[in-house]
């Protein structure tokens, strides 16, 4: 007789892992006990089963959500008339460091909630092991139903006997209910300023058919509340953009399953994947059809996710609409509503009815959003089903220093390092308004609350006006921190270079506009990278911000300045309202506006030439514009001169030039489109090329928000690898500003292993 | 080396911290630390106050007024927005080698003329000539002295308690979209009017009706600047309302065309004055007498971040930062 025991860890806290352990115990005819503890699972199995036997048995039956990183095992000695394996409580006290996700219904729970002969039939509710809320009803540490809010719904006795069976499928469930002891749905119509009442069944009928009449329910989910309509019907989708007051801000759709979304998208192995995995991130599927082109301001994505709640699906099915809308309930300027009071009072008109639950959604978390690229998933938006990011360090990697790290302005999230991981919060918003900054300081704490952070240094931009560069340094003086600033596009790098547990390499970071080192604006920057030596060898040759600010959101006036330098007569024919522009040029020269060196700048400025539009509505909306127009078999491209002093300059006025020769030619768009991207490839790999020769490094690191546009991406990384170049872009942390906490902590490391 | 640079005079953040480092530290007094613009002592039983401005504007005749005028009133609201009676000013030139005698007459005169109008009385001067080159026309330093006659009824900072009423006298941004309108180069065929003017007799009308809490007067850095002042001394907040500032169309479209925000833009004739709910609407008619979009626009609130909000037309709450590199933008 010998006695093991086993230490579990990685993803192993609300996956189901302890009545797996338990079911597994039993099956091999085992003693001992199973136990969550601060660090993972522990458990102790007595028997004649060798070690190896028991481990080899475990990880070929692994239940499908659990990551297992690491499993230690001791042998310890046999305890005397052990008769059974039993499941031991959460012990008090220890912090586990991994947060289970948010887990969209699994097949085996859509089986039951249709199935008129089961227990959990029209449960709206309906969770398991495998799926439900986790994360976002997590009140503290370790993850047990008495540390979520779903300790105020006492078990009845089929759920009390689901939860204890340890065959059963809830068994240990935190998020098990049923319509007996479970939630309940209130129904609020703002037409008649009160509830209407009713089983949850009757309220879902009830708002479908409104739905299907064209009216806007705004829905609680699991993250936050959701606007759900119809996206067949023109005049309420034109409504429900006027009330986001965001002009063509392309709307996520939810589809039942992957054959839906196959009628109207191409649809690739990878895409089917995760689009029907529990984490139902928002896909940005490339359509075939102009179908929905009222939803998406005709762009040639869709974003479209898995209906992952119940009661999504039984809404879906109900008005028997191959879609529907469901976006974040965001008002401009205000984080997504997760509260039923918030949304009565803020949705009046907006909305026409507010469906709710009486859980309460401890921690706001958006849907995830990305798209898939060269066999990869691109996060672009880190919420529900992904964040907390969580990374390990390897050996390597490591300093003894925790790193707490504020992010950047926009899309802004907060990352820490802790021992030997990294772990990045959801998607924080942009801070420009006191919501949001409140959100981002909620987040903040709560992230430092569950992780029992204590840090010695704090990392932030450089750019003075941020409002985290200014909590930082608020902090840094109040608490005795040490402050690191990292240069954004540094940053950027940095944070592609950590989740692919690389040192050096050639970084490009081509971004909107982020703070430099000299005090101008970046944003096409090529850096060499040994460790924390970071070495700024390309950008493009500094041009004026006309506009500063505005000129982000109105592209026009920078295109207006290009066009007036390269051919004035052209300028002044080609934009109809030139003479105002030409003042707005002129009132430039005389503020002094800031260089410039992005090339997100040089995205809108080209669609702004080829007629994508002037103003952008809502972010990148004219590059992503210009990406759509492209004509993705052209193959040519426009000349360009590198310019070496102690770095590589390209003068783009020289790109800009041959564009307008060719509008004045008379070429289509949908060419000049495409060129552009393939020059943007090419500056790419011929500097890359030029940087191998002198600094001997063949690794390339793409980062930054303008690879987020798929053309160009995909173009660079296939041009790079025909040069034999490793090529890597992010994946995990977004490639865009949500990813920039990530490369703070990450530089920080660097600094400190290398000082 | 450090080194003076162009934003440690805009008045926001870098003028702050210049004077928190440099003349503080240095200069020590009590009463400087106070940091108004104007400082009331007693002397010998009788409070006074004194203010000084230095004026370095160009063009010196703009549409609404000159450098003159603007250095007179500059000082007068000064003193008057601290709740002083306006009594004695000295004025004193340095002007470039070259500079046109009459132009300097003219100057000269509009200060004459507006000390009258708010019957302070010129009591010293100084001249200075310098070299070409050494100043850039004609710059005039102005220093006030003013009384009160009761120390009670003086506004003050401390006096500042949530749920009181925030007022401002007019529209803003006039002053500075004029300077701009000036601008040859920007083609403006209709040079905007200067807020340039003098605010004692609204004050001293306003101070005799309502008992006034605080008031400031716009100037560099406008409203958000004036307003960031009120909420870094008071320890409070004050949330205002987009839809209820008052801006003229011509300086919104001026702004536009410059990618600024009138809410940064100087004024040279406009206060906020804080005032108790009870008292808001005499304050404001008073008020409207002499500036027609005199009007509430916002609110003094308790939760003591020192920030000062802006409720936006769109929804959510903008935070109106004080000023700090104006023109680098956050947007990646
Ligand atoms: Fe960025
Ligand atoms: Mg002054
Ligand atoms: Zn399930
Ligand atoms: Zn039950």
């Amino acid at each position: 007789m010998k006695r093991y025991r086993f230490i579990f860890k990685g993803l192993v806290q609300g996956v189901g892992f302890r009545p797996f352990i338990y079911s597994i115990a039993r099956k091999l005819g085992l003693t001992g006990f199973v136990k969550n503890t601060g660090e993972g699972v522990l458990a102790e199995f007595q028997g004649d089963l060798a070690s190896e036997q028991i481990t080899q048995y475990i990880i070929s039956n692994l239940p499908k959500n659990a990551i297992l990183e690491k499993i230690e095992v001791y042998e310890i000695e046999p305890v005397e008339g052990e008769k059974e394996f039993c499941i031991i409580e959460s012990e008090k006290n220890k912090i586990s460091t991994v947060l289970p996700y948010d887990l969209g219904m699994c097949e085996d729970c859509r089986r039951e909630f249709y199935d008129k002969s089961h227990r959990h039939y029209h449960n709206v509710f309906i969770s398991c092991t495998n799926c439900g809320p986790r994360y976002t009803i997590i009140e503290i540490l370790p993850y047990d139903r008495e540390n979520t809010s779903m300790k105020q719904f006492k078990f009845c006795n089929d759920c009390e006997r689901e939860y204890f069976s340890a065959d059963n499928r809830r068994f240990n469930a935190q998020s098990t209910t049923c319509p007996v002891c479970g939630p309940r749905l209130f129904l609020f119509s703002f037409a008649e300023k009160k509830h209407i009442h009713g089983e949850a069944i009757e309220l879902l009928d009830f708002v479908s058919q409104k739905i299907e009449e064209g009216y806007i329910v705004a829905l609680k989910g699991i993250g936050g509340f959701h606007l759900v309509c119809d996206p067949y019907n023109e005049t309420v989708v034109k409504r429900l953009f006027e009330s986001k007051r965001r002009e063509g801000k392309p709307l996520a759709l939810v589809a039942r399953d992957i054959e839906v979304v196959k009628k109207y998208c191409y649809v690739n192995e990878m895409e089917k994947d995760i689009f029907s995995s529990p984490r139902c991130p928002i896909i940005l599927f490339e359509r075939k059809t102009e179908l929905f082109s009222h939803v998406n301001s005709s762009l040639h994505t869709l974003g479209i996710m898995r209906a992952y709640t119940p009661i999504l699906d039984y809404i879906l099915n109900k008005t028997g609409r191959d879609f529907l809308i469901a976006t974040s309930a965001n008002l401009s300027g205000i984080p997504m509503i997760i509260d039923e009071i918030d949304a009565i009072q803020k949705l009046d008109g907006t909305c026409d009815y507010v469906l709710y639950h009486n859980r309460k959604i401890v921690r706001r978390c958006d849907d995830s959003v990305g798209f898939v690229i060269k066999d990869k998933f691109v996060l672009t938006r880190p919420g529900r089903g992904f964040a907390p990011l969580r990374i390990k360090l390897s050996l390597s990697q490591t300093v003894e220093e925790n790193i707490l790290a504020l992010g950047g302005h926009e899309k802004t999230t907060v990352a820490l390092k802790k021992d030997d991981e990294v772990i990045m919060s959801q998607y924080l918003g942009d801070l420009d308004t006191k919501e949001y900054i409140d959100f981002y300081m909620s987040a903040l704490s709560d992230l430092l609350f569950l992780y029992n952070l204590e840090y010695d240094y704090i990392a932030c931009d450089l750019h003075k006006n941020y409002f985290t560069t200014s909590l930082a340094e608020h902090i840094a003086t109040k608490d005795e921190k040490k402050i690191v600033y990292v240069q954004h596009h540094i940053a950027h790098v940095f944070s592609c270079m950590l989740e692919n547990n690389l040192d050096s390499c050639i970084g490009f970071a081509f971004d909107g506009t982020g703070l430099g080192l000299d005090g101008n604006i970046w944003g096409s920057e090529g850096f060499i990278i040994d460790k924390s030596n970071v070495k700024r060898v390309f950008h493009l040759k500094y041009y004026p911000l006309v506009g500063g600010e505005k000129s982000i959101k109105e592209p026009v006036r920078l295109a207006y300045y290009f066009a007036y330098e390269i051919d004035k007569n052209f300028a002044k024919e080609y934009f109809a309202n030139s003479n105002y522009l030409s003042k707005i040029v002129k009132a430039a020269r005389l503020l002094n506006y800031p260089l410039c060196s992005s090339f997100g700048r040089i995205f809108d400025v080209v669609g702004v030439l080829l007629r994508c539009g002037e103003k952008n509505n809502f972010e990148a909306q004219i590059p992503m514009i210009l990406e759509s127009i492209a004509d993705k078999t052209e193959e040519g491209f426009y000349n360009f001169v590198m310019n070496f002093e102690h770095e590589i300059e390209i003068d783009i006025v020289y790109i800009l030039q041959q564009i307008i020769n060719d509008i004045k030619r008379k070429t289509d768009i949908c060419l000049i489109s495409a060129k552009f991207h393939n020059t943007v490839a090419k500056i790419v790999v011929e500097v890359a090329k030029r940087l191998r020769e002198n600094y001997n490094k063949d690794v390339v690191v793409l980062s930054g928000g303008v690879f987020q546009n798929r053309l160009l991406l995909e173009k660079t990384v296939s041009m790079l690898e025909k040069e034999h170049f490793k090529v890597y872009f992010n994946s995990f942390f977004p490639i865009n500003d949500g990813g920039i906490s990530a490369g703070q902590v990450y530089y920080t490391i660097q600094l400190l292993k290398n000082c | 080396m450090r080194t003076i640079r162009k934003e440690h005079g805009n008045g926001g953040k870098q003028t702050y911290e210049l004077i928190d480092r440099l003349f503080k530290p240095i200069f020590g007094s009590e009463i400087l630390k106070s940091g108004d613009d104007s400082t009331v002592f007693s002397l010998n039983g009788l409070i006074v106050g004194i203010s000084t401005d230095s004026f370095v504007v160009k063009p010196y005749f703009f549409n609404g007024g000159d450098i003159g005028k603007l250095s007179v009133c500059g000082t007068v609201n000064d003193l008057a927005v601290a709740g002083l009676e306006p009594k004695y000013i000295t004025v004193s030139f340095i002007i470039e080698e070259g500079f046109s005698m009459d132009d300097l007459e003219k100057i000269t005169r509009s200060i004459k003329k507006y000390a009258d109008i708010a019957k302070v009385e010129v009591v010293a001067g100084d001249t200075k000539v310098v070299e070409k080159g050494a100043a850039d026309g004609v710059f005039i330093n102005t220093t006030g002295l003013g009384v009160a006659k009761d120390v009670e009824k003086l506004p003050s900072i401390s006096k500042i308690k949530s749920g009181q009423i925030v007022i401002v006298s007019g529209d803003i941004g006039r002053h500075g979209a004029c300077i701009y309108s000036h601008n040859e180069d920007l083609g403006f065929e209709d040079r905007i009017e200067s807020d340039c003017g003098l605010l004692s007799d609204a004050i001293s009308e306003l101070m005799r009706e309502v008992d006034v809490v605080y008031m400031k007067d716009l100037t560099r850095g406008g409203l958000a600047t004036a307003l960031n002042e009120i909420v870094q001394k008071s320890g409070f907040d004050i949330r205002v309302e987009e839809n209820r500032i008052p801006v003229a169309d011509e300086v919104k479209a001026l702004c536009d065309i410059l990618g600024l925000d009138s809410y940064y833009l100087a004024c040279e004739g406009r206060f906020v004055a804080i005032v108790n709910g009870d008292e808001k609407d005499k304050a404001i008619e008073i008020l409207r007498k002499y500036n027609g979009f005199a009007c509430e626009i916002g609110m003094v609130e308790e939760s003591r971040e020192k920030r000062v909000y802006l409720s936006t037309t769109f929804g959510g709450t903008r935070i109106l930062d004080m000023l700090y590199y104006e023109m680098l933008p956050r947007i990646c």
